[in-house]
């Protein structure tokens, strides 16, 4: 009978626990989408912010092309540097020593809150170097911050591939670079390019690193990489912390998380490609 | 001949680049490094840290981090001590009584949670948090210490269950066989096999969450008033370490004191993450052998 009684107790405990937090999930992302889709508007999307206190009306434009600016920026750089650091790891590395090092930095920038982050690119981007708030800072502290994921991402990708594989490549004399062109790259690509849409996603997503380096209240679409830019998260910062006006903070919001939504969209059509591809 | 040069491209690239990365995080770690350890020369450590006021810009100085860093502490461990219980539940849920095939979509939903950016939940926190506590606990604004610790507990929540049903999901057939074949309830198994087994795996999750709390920046921020005052109830305004760092280097000229004191803050938070991580590594460790 006491048994039973322990049984119940793990029973409820666990129920109450997954259903509390898929309710609470549910209702985060509810809240926003119902609340959102009533503030958006073609005009709201498409026009700039207007109003005084300056964004209480008109929309977001600039802040969506500002966001994917930065996105694609960081990705650029982190990918080109991210990619490179795993294949070298993986295909020319031959010291215990140097990939323990290379391995032990990722980690220690993998380990850095993205607000540190934010101070670096700050000190050194926008005033030790001169170049302002703009999206260059900007996307040179994202691309900081998501260079960890993409290299551990893409080494881990590397490395689900068979040894023989690649093996039977080197041996029939096969260079490493054709090797990686025609063995490596078509075999993982689908993994490689998921890893570095997950960082830019985790990259457009943040707000701490850009509000000290690159994102302003108001600016024109991105033109120039030394300008300023607008940011979707910035935008709903402000937005919400100042009360500047909430409708609009939730329309920010809702689209924040439906660029978001649509790269995770992608990112697992990605995966399961392959996963399709192997049975 | 050409494919010989292409072969020397590759290998030239990847190498430069590499390299290039490596210098580059090099060269941050030890500016960050560098910069944080100037404010040492003019206060000694332990003023610095268990200084009582933070006064960066008033007359009279004052650069003491213990509320801030109090706050830091206090806001991680509220927010853990929140999160646990609940997530432990739903990772033995997701990895012992969940469906099979439901198991995978409901995975991938908690994953999903853990990619939503942190200024969204600051948001929901202040629409829908504060709102909530002012009318519960009557509070005329429901910035509080309470509020960032609920609001983090939230947020760290996808991270702890993944990690801990992952370590729990590797030991399901175990336990299963033995307790099959012992004749007892699947709930007697969860209770006195499965959970103190699986007590490494919800460490693993306690640190990362720790970790994911302590650095957590806009979330935080927005819900928790941001006055450098000790934390002496839940209810009370504090600032932990990076809403000082968001909120003050604006404002601190290159090369102040308030300017390196920021990145002593800094500094102070990255060693509290180290240490926190220390601790898993040697509990790891110790448990190998």
């Amino acid at each position: 009978m006491r048994q039973n009684w322990k049984d119940l107790f793990i029973k409820g405990w666990l129920f109450f626990s997954i259903i509390l937090v898929i309710g609470m999930s549910i209702y985060v992302m509810g809240h926003i989408i119902v609340n959102g889709w009533r503030s958006i508007s073609l005009d709201f999307l498409i026009s700039s912010p207007r109003g005084m206190p300056l964004g209480t009306e008109g929309g977001i434009f600039p802040a969506i092309i500002g966001s994917l600016a930065l996105g694609i920026v960081s990705m650029l750089l982190a990918s080109i540097l991210g990619i490179a650091t795993a294949v070298y790891l993986y295909q020319y590395c031959t010291s215990q020593r140097i990939y323990s090092f290379i391995r032990l930095v990722v980690q220690c920038i993998a380990g850095i809150p993205s607000i540190v982050l934010g101070l670096f690119g700050y000190t050194f981007f926008v005033v030790s170097l001169g170049m302002g708030h703009s999206l260059l800072a900007g996307a040179l502290t994202l691309s900081i911050m998501i260079y960890p994921i993409v290299t551990i991402n893409t080494e881990k990708a590397l490395y689900e591939i068979q040894k023989e594989q690649v093996m039977v490549s080197y041996s029939l004399g096969v260079s490493k670079s054709y090797t990686f062109f025609h063995v490596v790259w078509p075999e993982r690509k689908n993994d490689i390019l998921s890893g570095v849409l997950l960082g830019t996603v985790y990259a457009m997503g943040a707000t701490a690193p850009i509000m000290l380096t690159a994102a302003v209240l108001s600016a024109a679409s991105p033109t120039s990489l030394f300008r300023p830019v607008m940011a979707l998260p910035y935008h709903l910062y402000i937005m919400a912390s100042e009360r500047i006006s909430i409708q609009n903070a939730y329309g920010t919001a809702m689209v924040l998380l439906m660029m978001l939504f649509t790269a995770y969209g992608f990112i697992f059509l990605l995966i399961r490609e392959r996963r399709v591809d192997k049975q | 001949m050409s494919n010989k040069h292409l072969e020397k491209l590759f290998a030239i690239a990847v190498k430069l680049l590499t390299a290039m990365a490596m210098l580059t995080l090099v060269f941050i770690i030890l500016f960050i490094l560098k910069e944080s350890l100037v404010v040492f020369q003019e206060i000694s450590l332990i003023d610095f840290l268990f200084g009582k006021e933070w006064r960066p810009v008033s007359q009279n100085m004052r650069l003491g981090l213990r509320p801030i860093i109090t706050a830091t502490l206090a806001l991680s461990g509220l927010a853990l001590i929140i999160a646990l219980p609940i997530s432990v539940g739903a990772a033995l849920f997701l990895s012992h009584v969940c469906p099979v095939r439901l198991r995978r979509p409901l995975r991938s939903f908690i994953d999903l949670l853990a990619g939503i950016p942190s200024v969204i939940y600051g948001f929901i926190g202040v629409v829908v948090l504060l709102p909530l506590m002012e009318r519960i606990f009557d509070m005329s604004a429901g910035d509080s210490l309470l509020a960032g610790g609920v609001l983090l507990a939230v947020m760290i929540l996808p991270f702890i269950i993944s990690t801990t049903a992952e370590s729990m999901e590797a030991s399901v057939k175990n336990h299963v066989m033995t307790s099959k074949s012992m004749g007892v309830s699947h709930w007697y198994m969860l209770r006195n096999l499965v959970l103190p087994s699986s007590w490494t795996g919800i460490i693993a999750g306690a640190v990362l969450g720790t970790s994911r709390a302590m650095g957590e920046t806009m979330a935080v921020m927005m819900v928790v008033g941001n006055s450098p005052l000790m934390p002496t109830s839940l209810f009370g305004r504090v600032k932990p370490i990076p809403s000082l760092i968001a909120l003050e280097i604006g404002s601190a000229p290159l090369g102040s004191m308030h300017y390196h004191a920021i990145f002593g803050a800094g500094f102070v938070l990255l060693v509290l993450l180290l240490i926190i991580n220390m601790f898993f590594y040697l509990l790891r460790k110790r448990i190998k052998f």
